[in-house]
């Protein structure tokens, strides 16, 4: 396999690729390179690079969620306390610094407006907290994909070690995780900015052009919804696949294709699941870390008798507020971490075994046949 | 011993012999999970419900008054709006209760367990000896969680109008009142919680881990009422309700307790709006001194329930 231009033809869906491709351009299979694609036993049996596991109920999602969580959970939370807890003493100490700062200026009441050298302490105080909030979210890329390798290990047999997964979440696919949502988070942006330019010109247009403007924003948000369901498994795929940013969003495209509800469903019910359990969890917490706050908050409301309270006390309550932000953020981050690369390599490996049965009922019809509903939408490849 | 069932000698069984097995069981998945899944799904159905039906309650009742200027300042602005919209809210909990808590419970059961939901939610009789000491023990540890929550209520400097505030609707001013919101307050409560963490969570997770089950149960009951100044005394209470249910075999005792401890609650609200004892006050002092002859009290009522109980054990629990 010298030749760059030699052709090969995709197990999958017999399309036409190069040694240069890692995933067909057309279905998103991954191209296992160390057989010869052109022969017809390995054409025979599509997908064999990926371990095989039977498709999924919801019930089985949430069971194997559950039980994964508990497998993989004492390797996870040395990672995560590995990662999180220099960036937590970070997070506290700007939070901390930047509310007192606001604390100050809001105990001088109204009308006192805040001297220069306050607002660049603040604004460098803010600086901080920022960076710290940004190497936070690098921490939680690098926390989800070592726990996604994790994952992915219990499902393949081969029990990977917490220091194994912590090295591939540091490695070249940190940095491929990093562009697909720099990517992601570019595209969203440009949407942004395209809307609100098209947003004031319609403005110009009176009655019409709101209404226009109410259209293009509900167009805007299906697409947006779309596109974030049809490219979700993206991450995941560069920590189970190893593949570059583009081919990993071609090969969630591709596992998402004729499955779009449900992936939409199963995410939006994980999602809110998880979510309440992380609130349920770190509400108690976060009472703690706002004690000092609400005992000025109350302090003040007391004083005041009327319910309008006293400035001095607010700023008070306000300078006692940064720790427990900063804690609550961490706390939330850390958690989120544990538990959404675990439902997301379940639903990535479901979605490769419905791929799998679905490609191999395609081509168990007789070629005439092979256009006919219901499978015409089963293989998104084929020719 | 996953699927070990205390309660049925250990017997693997969800349901009795010729009642159909629910999803879940046939299936062969973790019962933890169900529990977990359970009590969740059920959460948010809940939560986003019941805060979504007291929004539109609360704006059909106040309209603008809601978010109108505080001129006569925040407490008689809040003042005005608790007093607006108690009723609604009662109202609210009553149904969201019923459809966003119990009837999910029951359907989860059956579809995903058996159809005999009331033999695997342990709706049986039990003793009146059980009744009037899970009863008595409540009534017993009534004095010392007004003592915790005082205690931590004094350590915030909670204003005394914002308690009054938070107390509106718990707080009856007449008699028919009094009975709906006894109504809204402890009945409810005492049947759709009860029939959730006791009748499915704290169920499906003793065939799994036996008497731990209790615990689990009791600090997720504390937890689930998203009260961060409570979650002591709930999770304590949750606790002594679990206890009641592994220990008796039925939902009963844990219900009439639950019952019990929020009517005491209301009636004790009444008792001080109406101004029913006169001149007499308890102040946090004499509440100290009762608490801490209750507590005894609440002890012996408690190993009293534990000797009139007799739950067969198993290696599971």
């Amino acid at each position: 396999m010298n030749d760059p231009e030699e052709q090969f033809v995709c197990p999958q869906c017999g399309t036409t690729v190069y040694e240069a491709d890692k995933v067909c351009p057309k279905c998103g299979t991954l191209l296992d390179w160390s057989v010869d694609l052109n022969d017809a036993a390995v054409i025979a049996k599509p997908g064999m690079n990926e371990p095989y596991v039977a498709p999924m109920s919801l019930g089985d999602i949430f069971d194997r969620t559950f039980r994964l969580f508990g497998r993989v959970f004492s390797r996870s939370i040395i990672i995560v306390l590995i990662l999180y807890i220099p960036i937590s003493i970070l997070l506290v100490k700007g939070a901390q610094e930047f509310y007192a700062t606001i604390g100050e200026i809001t105990a001088r009441g109204q009308g006192a407006a805040p001297g220069s050298d306050e607002v660049l302490t603040m604004l460098g105080w803010m600086g901080l907290f920022g960076i710290s909030v940004l190497l936070a979210f690098l921490a939680s890329l690098c926390g989800e994909l070592a726990v996604t390798n994790l994952v992915r290990s219990e499902f393949t047999g081969s029990s990977m070690t917490w220091k194994g997964a912590f090295m591939e979440g540091i490695g070249i696919r940190f940095l491929r995780a990093a562009g697909v949502v720099g990517l992601e988070v570019v595209l969203v942006v440009i949407a942004g900015v395209g809307v609100a330019v098209l947003s004031v010109a319609l403005a110009a247009m009176g009655g019409a052009g709101a209404f226009a403007i109410v259209l293009m924003f509900l167009a805007a948000m299906c697409l947006g919804a779309f596109l974030f369901i049809r490219w979700a498994l993206a991450f995941t795929v560069i920590a189970c696949e190893d593949h570059g940013v583009l081919e990993s969003f071609k090969r969630s495209w591709g596992l998402v294709s004729n499955r779009w509800w449900r992936v939409f469903g199963i995410l939006l019910l994980m999602g809110l699941l998880v979510n309440f359990a992380i609130f349920l969890l770190t509400a108690p917490f976060t009472f703690i870390a706002m004690w000092g706050f609400y005992r000025e908050y109350f302090s003040a409301l007391s004083s005041a008798g009327t319910g309008q309270p006293d400035p001095t006390l607010m700023g008070k309550a306000m300078a006692s507020m940064g720790p427990a932000v900063g804690l609550s953020m961490a706390l939330n981050m850390m958690l989120s971490t544990l538990t959404k690369p675990v439902y997301m390599t379940v639903l990535y490996f479901d979605l490769c075994a419905r791929k799998k049965e679905a490609d191999a009922a395609y081509r168990s019809l007789p070629s005439e046949h092979q256009g006919d509903q219901p499978f015409r939408s089963l293989p998104e490849g084929r020719e | 011993m996953e699927d070990e069932d205390p309660a049925s000698g250990g017997s693997p069984a969800a349901s009795p012999p010729g009642t159909p097995e629910g999803t879940w069981e046939r299936g062969g998945r973790s019962l933890n999970s169900a529990a977990l899944a359970g009590l969740l799904g059920v959460g948010v159905i809940y939560f986003y419900g019941q805060s979504f039906v007291v929004t539109i309650a609360v704006l059909a009742t106040t309209g603008r008054e809601a978010f109108a200027g505080q001129t006569e300042g925040l407490f008689k602005h809040l003042i005005t709006i608790a007093e607006l919209t108690k009723t609604p809210i009662r109202v609210c909990l009553i149904v969201t209760q019923f459809a966003f808590m119990l009837l999910p419970t029951l359907w989860l059961i059956r579809r995903w367990h058996t159809a005999d939901v009331r033999s695997y939610i342990r709706l049986r009789r039990c003793s009146p000896s059980q009744l009037a000491l899970a009863v008595c023990a409540i009534a017993f540890l009534f004095p010392v969680n007004i003592v915790v929550s005082e205690f931590f209520e004094s350590r915030l400097n909670i204003p005394e109008k914002l308690l009054r505030i938070n107390e509106t609707l718990f707080t009856a001013s007449g008699a028919g009142e009094l009975a709906f919101v006894i109504l809204a307050i402890a009945v409810t409560p005492a049947i759709c919680e009860e029939i959730l963490f006791r009748g499915y969570v704290q169920r499906t997770l003793e065939r799994t881990i036996g008497w731990k089950s209790v615990v689990v149960v009791g600090i997720l009951f504390g937890l689930y009422h998203m009260q961060p100044l409570g979650l002591l005394t709930l999770s304590g209470l949750g606790l002594v309700f679990g206890y009641f249910y592994y220990a008796s075999n039925s939902l009963f005792p844990g219900m009439a307790a639950h019952f019990t401890n929020n009517l005491l609650v209301v009636v004790w609200l009444y008792i001080v709006k109406t101004d029913a004892l006169g001149s007499f006050h308890l102040t946090t002092g004499a509440f100290t001194l009762l608490a801490s002859i209750a507590l005894p009290s609440a002890a012996l009522s408690l190993y009293l329930f534990h000797r009139v109980s007799t739950k067969p054990q198993t290696p599971a629990g």
